[in-house]
């Protein structure tokens, strides 16, 4: 168990050194996610009166009638409307919309929203996942998670821009247990 | 010498041999461990950031930049490991990178987050739970091992003393 403690620590030094500039050199090379501004486009959560579960407001969210009245800054990069459940399902019937469910499998498998694609954030660690291509590019992409305080509907939605920098974005604010309250229709083992 | 002198001295040596290659098995086994665990951020850094932002600990504009020195130790520590090139100073820092990674798996249980882990990117999913953070302590001991009882066989420290 014999061994020099200090040449030990000056080779974990040069250890650190040498990673952190490999790290340094490397985030040179990757490109910045996109910037998104998550902007409530709900009437409600507008005029200040977020609904029930509604994703807690974080510095990236603005609220656009304080914004003007203070006439602080645009959006920058690209805007995603939070949007509830009423607005979800219009988009639902409609037909111009598409859902991407942004939960882990399990959950997923439990229940979602009828024709939903299953996108957790996990699955872009592989690069590029496969459930990209049943995307479409010309629809309305609606991206929902758990709601509250998830925050996978967003990092879900900047993996997409950066696939797909043209993609109209929208995120369900009180995410699939909204939905569910709502009424509205869903699909998977644990529905009825 | 005696036979009976001789005996216990040969079963010293062969127990000593055995903790020699034992070591070097817990060596290369920890340094592949990592650079597999490296293989699978290197892939999307963002989506391993996405998962270090999961545990709420960091501010959102210093995720990438905290991932990839993740990423970038796991790769030197690894490398060093399955070398054998101060194995004592990579099991050091990676023993302390895996420490810090317990603590935050355990804040994060007890803060009730439902999160994956991101250890092995998406090679190998799993959440953090009480097994992922028995499986993190094993990691812990077998640098802590390499800590105290060095290398084993087969590193290049020891083919450069000879």
């Amino acid at each position: 168990m014999r061994f020099n403690l200090h040449i030990v620590l000056l080779q974990a030094a040069v250890i650190v050194l040498v990673s952190v500039a490999a790290g340094a050199l490397h985030r040179s090379l990757v490109p910045d996610l996109p910037t998104v501004e998550l902007l409530p486009e709900h009437p409600e959560v507008a005029a200040g009166r977020p609904p029930a579960g509604a994703a807690r407001p974080d510095a990236s969210v603005t609220d656009p009638v304080a914004a003007e009245e203070t006439g602080e800054g645009h959006a920058e990069g690209t805007v995603i409307g939070i949007i509830g459940p009423a607005r979800a399902f219009e988009l639902f019937e409609s037909g111009e919309a598409q859902f991407v469910d942004a939960r882990n499998p399990p959950d997923f498998d439990e229940g979602h929203i009828p024709s939903a694609i299953n996108l957790p954030f996990s699955a872009f660690g592989a690069g590029y996942p496969e459930q990209l291509d049943y995307l479409g590019t010309d629809l309305i992409t609606v991206v929902y998670c758990e709601g509250g305080e998830c925050e996978s509907s967003k990092l879900v939605a900047q993996q997409l821009l950066m696939a797909f920098p043209e993609l109209e974005l929208k995120i369900i604010g009180e995410g699939y247990p909204g939905w569910v309250d709502a009424g509205h229709p869903t699909e998977g083992e644990g529905t009825p | 010498m005696s036979a009976a002198e001789a005996t216990p001295a040969r079963d010293q040596t062969t127990s000593s041999a055995i903790g020699s290659w034992l070591l070097t098995l817990t060596r290369v086994v920890l340094g592949g461990i990592f650079l597999f665990a490296a293989y699978g951020k290197l892939r999307n850094p963002h989506a391993f950031a996405g998962s270090v932002g999961a545990f709420k600990l960091l501010h959102e504009s210093i995720l990438i930049e905290v991932g990839l020195l993740f990423i970038w130790h796991e790769i030197v520590c690894g490398l060093l490991l399955v070398l054998g090139l101060w194995a004592r100073a990579a099991a050091l820092v990676t023993g302390a990178m895996v420490l810090a990674f317990i603590i935050a798996m355990i804040t994060a249980l007890a803060r009730g987050l439902d999160i994956e882990c991101g250890c092995f990117g998406n090679l190998l999913k799993s959440g953090v739970g009480w097994g992922s953070i028995l499986r993190t302590s094993v990691f812990l001991l077998m640098a802590l091992a390499v800590i105290l009882w060095g290398p084993g066989r087969l590193s290049l420290t020891s083919a450069g003393k000879r």
